[in-house]
C-alpha cells in the first residue's frame, strides 16, 4: 500500500477514528498492530509470515539476553539474532545478486545456466524493519536498552505501518517509551501531521513522479542526448531521489503525528552540505546514524589510527551501498561516498589552515559545489541499471556533448524550484517554511499542494523509489 | 518545529477554512496558463455527431502547447467550411488532425494553405480523437455536401487505423458499424468552460478516478494477480509492437467502403512512428513497413493511393536533427506531430497534387485516381 493511494486514505480515517473513539492506550495499540499487518499484507499476506518470524525471534533473544548475566551467553543469542535477520535479508536481497554475478562470472566458464534460479521476491521493507530490530536486540545487548516484555508492544515497534516499508529507521530507544505512554489525539498534531503528510504528497506526487518520466527517458538511452539534456537529467534525478524519499518520510512522520507517535527527521537540506562529511549529517539521517553507531563504531571507527580509520569509512558506505540494492552499481555508489569521505578526513587537517585566510563565501561556495559534483557523479551509478548506461551518462556530462537536445520545462522548473527552496533556509527568511497551525498560510500551503498535486497528476505507476530497497 | 499551542478547534477549523479559500483562489489564478481548458460540444445534425462548439478557443498543454479555434462542423483553422471558394482538400484523421497540441497556423490543413495555396488551394483538417479510416466511410458523404473537396487524405498514424477494432470494425465476417464520437460529461461542459473551472474539473476527476483515469479501488489483501503477468504479455504501446495483418479480404473490403463513399481521389497518408528514440538509439526502420506495402498494394488496386512518409521524416530529422514527432514537455521523437510533423505532411499533400495535376501522375500508386 502506498501512502498516495486511496487505500492507504481509507485505512488511516478508519484507524483515527477508531483512535477517536478508543481512549484506552492498550486497545489503541491493538488497533494499530492490526492496521500494521494489514498495511502489510496489502502488499502479500504471505509475506506476514516472515515478518512475525523475524519479530518472534527478536523479542524472545531480547528477554533471554536480559535474563542473564553469562556473557557467553548473551553473545550467543546476539549472534543467534544477527545471523537469524541478516540471513534472512541475504537470501531475499542477494540470493538473485550472488546468482547472477556468479553467472555473469563463471556461468559461460562452466557451461552453466543459473537464471533459472534467480525466483526470489524481495519482500518489501526488509531491508528497514531487519535494520530496526536488528538495533532493538544490540542494544539490549550493550545494556542501553531493556527488554521489550509485551510482545504486542514490541511487534507494533517493528511493524508500526508509518515507517514499515521505507522508514525512517526508527530506533527502540526513541519508540518502544511511546507506547507505554497515552498519546493523545489534538487538533494540533492532526493539522501538523496533516501539513507534513501533504508537503511530502506535494514533493513525490507533484515534483518527483512528474520528472521522472524525464529521468527515465534520457537513462534509457544516454547515448542519444546531448550533454546539457544530460546534465539537467543528472540534477533532475538528484530532486527525484530527493522529493521522492524526502516525500516518503514526510508523510511517514506526518502520519505518526497525527496518531500521535513521533518520529525523528531524516533529512535536513542534504544539498546545501559543504562536505561529503556534512552530506552525511543531513541525507537519510536515521541510516546514516544506525551505520555509525552499530557499524562503524563496533568496527572501531577512528580510534585505531587514521589507516584503520580510511578503511571502516570504506567498508561502512560499501555495506550502505549494499544495503540499497543488490546490484555492483550500488557498490560503487559507496565506493565513491567512502573513498571521499576517507579523503576528506585525510586531507582536512592539511586544508583547513589555507584556507583559513579565504572569504567565508567563497569556501562555502567551494566546498558546495565540489559536494554537489560528488553527489551528482555517485547518483549516476545509483540510478543507472548497469555499468554500461553510468559509463555513457558520464561520457555526455563530461567528454562527448553532442545529441539530442531535450529541456523539459517542468523538469527545469522543479530542479530550480527545489534549489530555491533549500536556499532559502540560508536566509533570514528561512522561518517561513515553519508550519503554523494558528496562521492562514499554512493551511493555504497546504491546500495550495492538494490542488496541485490532484490537478497535474504523473501519469502511470511510480512507485517510492525507496521501496526496491 | 511547530511553535504554536493547541487551537480550539472553532479558531482551528475557521483558519483551515480561510486557508482553502485563499489555495483555491492561488490555485486558479497560477494554473491557469498551464491547464488544458475543458472542450464543449453540440450535436451537429449536419453531420450527425458531436463536434467542438463553434467558435471555442481550446488551450492544450499537456502535450504540446496549442490554441485551436473550432469553426462550424468540427472543422478547426476554418470558421466556416461552406464559406471557402476555390479548390480544397480534405485531410482526415484522429488527434493528429485534430491537433490540439500545435497552434492553428502549424496545423497541416493552415500549412498545406500556406504551402499550395499559390494555386488557390485550401486545406481543411477533419480531425477527431480516436478516429479510424472506418469512421471516415460514414462521415465522407455527410462532409462533401458541406464542401467540395478536389480529394480527400486519409492520415494513418499507425497502420491499426485501418485494421478490425472490434468497435467499428469488424472481421469474420467484415462489417463497419458507424460508432458515435462521445465525451463524457457534456452537460457540465459548457459550464467548466464558461467559468473557466477547468483546474478543479482535473482535480475532481484525478480523486475520483485516479491519475490514469481507471482506478479500482483494492482493500483485498494481495498479492494481485496481474492480467498478462507470466504469460508472456507484451508491454507498451501499440508502436512498440508490429502490427499484424487480417486476412488480405478484410482489408479489401474496408478499402471498398472507402471507395464506394466518393467519386473523389482517396490517398493515405502513412506517418509511422520513425523516427524515434528507442533503446538507447536513434530507430529510422519502421517495423511495420512490409505491411504497409502490403495496404499499399491493396489500396493501389482500388485506385487509393498511398503515401508512404516514413522517408521524409527520417530524412527530416537526419539533415534538421529535429524529430517530426513529440514536444518539449514529453519525449522528443514520441506522440503527435509537432509542426515540423505536420510541415511535412502538408508537403507530402502538395507535392501529390502538383504530380496528380501532371498527366498519368498521383500518389505513386498505379491506377490511383
Amino acid at each position: 500500500m502506498l501512502f498516495n493511494q486511496i487505500e492507504f486514505l481509507i485505512l488511516f480515517a478508519a484507524v483515527f477514528g477508531l483512535l477517536v473513539v478508543i481512549r484506552a492506550n492498550g486497545p489503541r495499540k491493538l488497533v494499530l498492530l492490526a492496521a500494521s499487518l494489514y498495511f502489510y499484507a496489502y502488499w502479500d499476506w504471505r509475506f506476514l509470515g516472515l515478518l512475525a518470524f523475524g519479530t518472534v525471534i527478536d523479542y524472545v533473544v531480547a528477554l533471554a539476553m536480559e535474563a542473564t548475566d553469562d556473557a557467553r551467553r548473551r553473545k550467543r543469542l546476539l549472534l543467534f539474532s544477527l545471523v537469524t535477520n541478516l540471513g534472512l535479508l541475504g537470501f531475499f536481497k542477494y540470493f538473485n545478486f550472488f546468482i547472477e554475478s556468479f553467472q555473469a562470472a563463471f556461468g559461460g566458464l562452466l557451461g552453466l545456466n543459473l537464471q533459472t534460479l534467480t525466483w526470489i521476491i524481495l519482500p518489501v521493507g526488509i531491508s528497514f524493519y531487519t535494520f530496526q530490530t536488528l538495533s532493538y536486540t544490540i542494544d539490549v545487548y550493550r545494556r542501553e536498552l531493556p527488554a521489550c516484555r509485551r510482545f504486542t508492544d514490541f511487534a507494533l515497534f517493528v511493524s508500526f505501518f508509518p515507517q514499515l516499508v521505507a522508514g525512517p529507521i526508527v530506533r527502540a530507544h526513541d519508540f518502544l517509551p511511546q507506547l507505554t505512554q497515552d498519546r493523545p489525539l489534538s487538533w494540533r498534531r492532526a493539522g501538523e501531521g496533516f501539513a507534513l503528510f501533504s508537503f511530502g504528497l506535494f514533493k513525490k506526487v507533484f515534483i518527483a513522479d512528474r520528472i521522472a518520466g524525464f529521468v527515465d527517458g534520457v537513462f534509457a538511452s544516454p547515448d542519444v542526448y546531448g550533454g546539457l539534456t544530460v546534465w539537467i537529467a543528472v540534477f533532475a534525478y538528484a530532486v527525484q531521489i530527493y522529493c521522492d524519499f524526502s516525500g516518503y518520510s514526510d508523510m511517514a512522520i506526518g502520519t505518526a503525528r497525527a496518531l500521535g507517535y513521533d518520529f525523528c527527521v531524516n533529512f535536513d537540506h542534504p544539498y546545501l552540505s559543504r562536505s561529503i562529511t556534512e552530506f552525511w549529517r543531513r541525507w537519510h539521517m536515521s541510516l546514516s546514524t544506525w551505520l555509525r553507531d552499530y557499524l562503524y563504531i563496533p568496527l572501531g571507527g577512528n580510534r585505531r589510527g587514521p589507516g584503520r580509520t580510511y578503511v571502516n569509512l570504506m567498508l561502512t558506505m560499501l555495506l550502505g551501498g549494499l544495503w540499497h540494492g543488490a546490484a555492483w552499481t550500488f557498490v560503487v555508489w559507496g565506493f565513491i561516498h567512502g573513498g571521499v569521505l576517507a579523503l576528506e578526513r585525510w586531507l582536512r587537517p592539511a586544508l583547513a589552515p589555507r584556507t583559513a585566510a579565504w572569504p567565508a563565501v567563497a569556501r562555502a561556495l567551494l566546498g558546495w559545489a565540489y559536494t554537489l559534483l560528488v553527489v551528482l557523479v555517485a547518483w549516476v551509478f545509483f540510478r543507472a541499471p548497469d555499468f554500461g548506461t553510468a559509463a555513457a551518462v558520464l561520457r555526455r556530462m563530461f567528454v562527448d556533448f553532442d545529441g539530442v537536445l531535450w529541456v523539459q520545462p517542468f523538469t527545469v522548473f522543479a530542479v530550480l524550484l527545489m534549489a530555491a527552496i533549500q536556499a532559502l533556509q540560508l536566509t533570514p527568511l528561512a522561518h517561513l517554511r515553519q508550519p503554523r497551525m494558528l496562521s492562514v498560510v499554512t493551511p493555504a500551503v497546504v491546500f495550495l499542494c492538494w490542488w496541485l498535486v490532484l490537478a497535474f497528476p504523473a501519469t502511470g505507476f511510480t512507485p517510492f523509489i525507496y521501496f526496491q530497497f | 518545529m511547530f511553535t504554536e499551542h493547541d487551537a480550539p478547534p472553532r479558531a482551528f477549523a475557521v483558519r483551515w477554512l480561510a486557508g482553502l479559500c485563499l489555495a483555491t483562489l492561488l490555485a486558479a489564478l497560477l494554473t491557469a496558463p498551464f491547464t488544458d481548458s475543458v472542450v464543449p460540444y453540440v450535436n451537429d445534425p449536419a453531420v450527425l455527431g458531436l463536434v467542438p462548439v463553434p467558435g471555442h478557443v481550446h488551450r492544450q498543454r499537456a502535450e504540446g502547447w496549442g490554441d485551436s479555434r473550432f469553426g462550424r462542423f468540427g472543422v478547426s483553422v476554418h470558421d466556416d467550411v461552406t464559406a471557402l471558394r476555390g479548390p480544397t482538400v480534405a485531410i482526415w484523421g484522429d488527434s493528429y488532425v485534430e491537433a490540439w497540441q500545435v497552434d492553428d497556423p502549424d496545423k497541416v490543413a493552415a500549412q498545406v494553405t500556406a504551402l499550395c495555396g499559390a494555386d488557390g488551394l485550401t486545406g481543411v483538417g477533419v480531425g477527431q480523437s480516436g478516429r479510424a479510416a472506418a469512421d471516415v466511410v460514414f462521415l465522407l458523404p455527410r462532409y462533401e455536401k458541406l464542401f467540395s473537396p478536389e480529394a480527400h487524405y486519409i492520415v494513418l498514424p499507425h497502420l491499426s487505423d485501418v485494421l478490425p477494432d472490434g468497435l467499428r470494425f469488424f472481421d469474420d465476417p467484415p462489417r463497419l458499424v458507424e460508432v458515435p464520437f462521445t465525451a463524457g460529461s457534456l452537460g457540465l461542459r459548457p459550464i467548466l468552460e464558461r467559468f473557466h473551472l477547468q483546474l478543479f474539473w482535473r482535480a475532481a476527476r484525478t480523486a475520483v478516478n485516479g491519475a490514469d483515469g481507471n482506478r479500482v479501488v483494492r482493500l483485498r489483501p494481495g498479492p494481485v494477480k496481474r492480467p498478462g503477468a507470466g504469460a508472456g504479455g507484451l508491454g507498451g504501446t501499440k508502436y512498440d509492437r508490429p502490427v499484424v495483418l487480417p486476412s488480405d479480404a478484410t482489408l479489401e473490403y474496408l478499402l471498398a467502403a472507402l471507395d464506394a463513399a466518393t467519386e473523389r481521389p482517396l490517398v493515405f497518408i502513412y506517418t509511422p512512428a520513425v523516427p524515434r528514440i528507442r533503446a538507447n538509439a536513434v530507430e529510422t526502420q519502421d517495423q511495420d513497413a512490409a505491411a504497409a506495402r502490403h495496404v499499399a498494394a491493396l489500396a493501389a488496386r482500388r485506385g487509393i493511393g498511398f503515401l508512404d512518409l516514413s522517408a521524409a521524416f527520417v530524412r527530416a530529422y537526419q539533415q534538421t536533427g529535429e524529430f517530426p514527432r513529440g514536444f518539449h514537455n514529453g519525449v522528443p521523437g514520441s506522440g503527435h506531430w509537432n509542426a515540423l510533423g505536420h510541415r511535412l505532411v502538408a508537403e507530402a499533400i502538395c507535392a501529390d497534387r502538383a504530380d496528380r495535376a501532371r498527366p498519368g501522375g498521383g500518389s505513386s500508386a498505379p491506377g490511383a485516381r
